[in-house]
């Protein structure tokens, strides 16, 4: 009896494990794409996620705007151009109204990297912990991402990302907004990206 | 005053590759550039250079000293001033032009220089007058010709024009020595002497000069080899040039030269002199280029400064920026060469106009010093050619004895020069959006980002690409210029070319670009990083002044 309890126990942590690296298995397929050949000496992850409302309402301004020639949204903020839009609009209002307050913190088994370090935000964003690694000679940036959501055949995702440099907050990265990710053979490729019209 | 307009001027026009030279970054560069290739040779030269021309027999004799300030010289009679801080030599053989800068107190709207023809060991003075319209401009900016230059050119003989006498006559004082650049002045309680001409105030017109206070007993003049002892603070002086010279006409104006060089043997700079009645009849002007088929045409700082520039100028608003970060905007704002409509006007001659806040944003959701973004309305939704600089708190805002790091007010002159850049790339965005005419074509062309996707995945990379390929040197310029209050002669120094580049430190193109070294991407950075936190970075230290 003492046995199967232990099997059940390990099935479930197993299971539980696994369908968490599944979740996430889009973040980091685009973690590895997007960092590919990527010099740097520390990445930080601040442990809270980016926040699911705003990565869902930039793609729903961005899918109101997409037939709009004249929208700059369209035109120069979405890259590269959007083809498929995985979500309507009426499974965008889905989208919302399911959407939950994620707590969930980033921990360093979410990711396939290990070399990641994680951090709170407000030590992250802290001016003082900013500066404090100014002048190290050393390459750090700041990892941000949200909770990915998923069309209901998984064929698609969203997510948010935005990867700062550590001290000036300048973006060297390819991507950044609402991220739109495809499955294609078993593996998730960037689709575009959707931007807020901000320039650093 | 006469204007030419005979076909051989258009013979003239026609054989010369006008090479145009339009900022500080060409101006001022003594970079010989061939225009034809057999043998018509333009180039900028220096004080020095000018001065060691035949025909100008040693004018513009100043001190060292001044050679670091004197950049205009004032006309009474035509109420203009001359640039003697970028003058463009044309050559061709053994024949030479040399065209000036042309200054309004009150700007004619048009391009002007001065050109001078040489003519019996001297030289024959013209105002070259052009009407070039923006798209011209951006031509001129851009090195290329100027379409059907003839029909846009006026040329007027200058009758009684002369340069010896530019900015010199100064009666103001009882002087001892005759004046001249070394005379030493007695106002009735304390001996001076002469130190710089400054320039042209900007209100009023008059000519600004620099004295020294002289307390030497023997109140003699200083040599200017460092020897000289007894020199007080220095004061300034205006001189209305315009009455004394009004009054007593050129023949009084030319006698005045004094230590400066006099005229020099057979120079005609006033081929009728005092007495010509300067209708046009004298026979020593005629077609300036009769028989010398090249012309240089160099812009000045007015025509460099679009009227859609400074109304964007004027349209930046701080209501809600901190005391320290408005000061510095507005100082950017009066800038003499590189001011922010002069900054616009380089990035585009004839730019929409727009409205640009710039605030100090609280609670900020982004780690940058500063964002440029767009005013949306109350549906979220974007208004065109409205935007919205906010500044990082965590940067700008005031030091505190608790929080002494905030950026020094060199690090947010930075800031404010490279986000106005970013508001400008948002309106070639909308140009194109509202259908601006031309704006697909020339704005597209100014704003390289617009096309991103030929660039790159990211517009905002993409806008700092275009920075780092075109703008660096307009803003190290504006830059060096905001934090010396005086405008950059020759290449901008080292670390204020850092500090643009700093900028686009984090961008792609900065790790990418061949134009800077690994060591280069230190010291950027080192420096970037202390005038932002206002102290010492490694072996860089912050050359900003503190925000107190």
């Amino acid at each position: 009896m003492k046995y199967y309890f232990y099997i059940v126990i390990i099935q479930i942590l197993t299971t539980s494990c696994s369908a968490q690296k599944a979740e996430y298995d889009v973040v980091n397929d685009f973690l590895n794409s997007e960092l590919d050949g990527f010099q740097y000496d520390s990445i930080h992850v601040r442990v809270q996620p980016l926040d699911d409302f705003e990565m869902v309402e930039l793609y729903e301004k961005a899918y109101k705007e997409r037939n709009n020639q004249n929208s700059d949204l369209s035109t120069v903020w979405i890259s590269p151009e959007l083809n498929e839009w995985p979500f309507n609009e009426e499974e965008i209002n889905d989208l919302k109204k399911n959407l939950k307050a994620n707590v969930k913190e980033w921990e360093k088994t979410d990711f396939r990297n290990k070399n990641f370090v994680f951090k709170t935000a407000d030590i992250v964003e802290d001016m003082d912990f900013r500066v404090s690694h100014l002048g190290k000679g050393t390459k750090e940036y700041v990892l941000r991402v949200s909770h990915p959501v998923f069309d209901n055949k998984k064929t698609y995702a969203l997510f948010k990302f935005y990867f700062t440099e550590l001290f000036f907050g300048g973006s060297p990265a390819k991507n950044r907004g609402t991220v739109v990710m495809k499955k294609i053979n078993n593996k998730w490729v960037v689709l575009s990206s959707i931007r807020e019209a901000v320039y650093e | 005053m006469k204007i030419i307009t005979n076909h051989k001027l258009r013979l003239l026009f026609l054989l010369p590759l006008v090479f145009l030279v339009f900022n500080c970054q060409k101006d001022d560069t003594p970079d010989d550039k061939v225009i034809n290739q057999e043998e018509t040779i333009q180039k900028i030269v220096t004080l020095d250079e000018l001065r060691g021309l035949p025909q100008m027999a040693g004018r513009f004799s100043i001190t060292k000293k001044d050679k670091d300030t004197l950049t205009k010289l004032y006309s009474a009679k035509y109420n203009f001033s001359i640039d003697l801080g970028r003058v463009m030599i044309t050559q061709k053989g053994d024949y030479h032009s040399l065209s000036f800068p042309v200054i309004r107190k009150v700007p004619s709207g048009k391009l002007e220089n001065l050109f001078l023809h040489p003519y019996n060991g001297g030289y024959l003075p013209y105002l070259m007058r052009y009407n070039f319209d923006a798209k011209d401009l951006l031509n001129l900016e851009n090195g290329k010709e100027v379409d059907n230059i003839l029909t846009k050119t006026e040329v007027i003989p200058l009758e009684d024009f002369d340069i010896n006498n530019l900015g010199l006559k100064m009666e103001t004082f009882g002087d001892r020595g005759g004046f001249g650049y070394s005379g030493i002045y007695w106002d009735g309680n304390n001996c001076w002497v002469f130190d710089s001409i400054v320039g042209v105030d900007a209100d009023t017109g008059l000519l600004v000069l620099q004295f020294a206070l002289y307390t030497g007993a023997d109140c003699k003049p200083p040599t200017g080899d460092g020897s000289d002892t007894g020199l007080g603070p220095h004061y300034f002086m205006l001189v209305d040039l315009r009455s004394e010279l009004g009054s007593s006409g050129s023949g009084g104006a030319s006698s005045g030269g004094g230590s400066s060089g006099g005229p020099g043997v057979g120079t005609v700079w006033n081929p009728g002199g005092s007495s010509n009645p300067g209708n046009g009849s004298n026979p020593g002007f005629g077609n300036p280029l009769n028989g010398n088929p090249v012309i240089g045409v160099i812009g000045n700082e007015l025509s460099a400064k679009s009227a859609n520039a400074i109304e964007i100028e004027d349209e930046i608003t701080s209501q809600n920026l901190d005391e320290c970060s408005a000061a510095v905007l507005e100082q950017l704002k009066i800038l003499t060469d590189k001011d922010i409509a002069k900054i616009i006007t380089k990035l585009d001659a004839n730019p929409s106009p727009y409205k640009l806040d710039i605030e100090t944003q609280q609670n900020a959701t982004f780690s940058n010093p500063a964002i440029t973004t767009r005013r949306q309305n109350s549906s979220g939704q974007a208004i065109r050619f409205d935007y919205v600089m906010k500044l990082n708190p965590d940067y700008f805002g005031e030091s505190t004895p608790d929080n002494p790091t905030k950026a020094n007010k060199l690090f947010r002159a930075t800031i404010l020069i490279h986000e106005i850049i970013h508001a400008y790339f948002m309106s070639l965005i909308d140009d194109v959006a509202t259908g601006v005419p031309g704006s697909v074509e020339t704005k597209a062309a100014a704003f390289d980002a617009y096309v991103t996707k030929t660039f790159g995945p990211n517009s905002d990379a993409s806008a700092h690409e275009v920075m780092a390929i075109k703008y660096v040197d307009i803003m190290a310029r504006a830059i060096q210029e905001y934090n010396t209050g005086l405008p950059v002669q020759g290449m901008p120094e080292q670390v204020y070319i850092d500090l643009a580049w700093g900028g686009l430190s984090t961008a792609p193109v900065f790790d990418t670009t061949d134009v800077l070294t690994a060591e280069d991407r230190i010291r950027i950075r080192n420096r970037y990083g202390a005038e932002s936190v206002n102290r010492p970075v490694e072996d860089q230290e912050p050359i900003g002044e503190p925000c107190k």
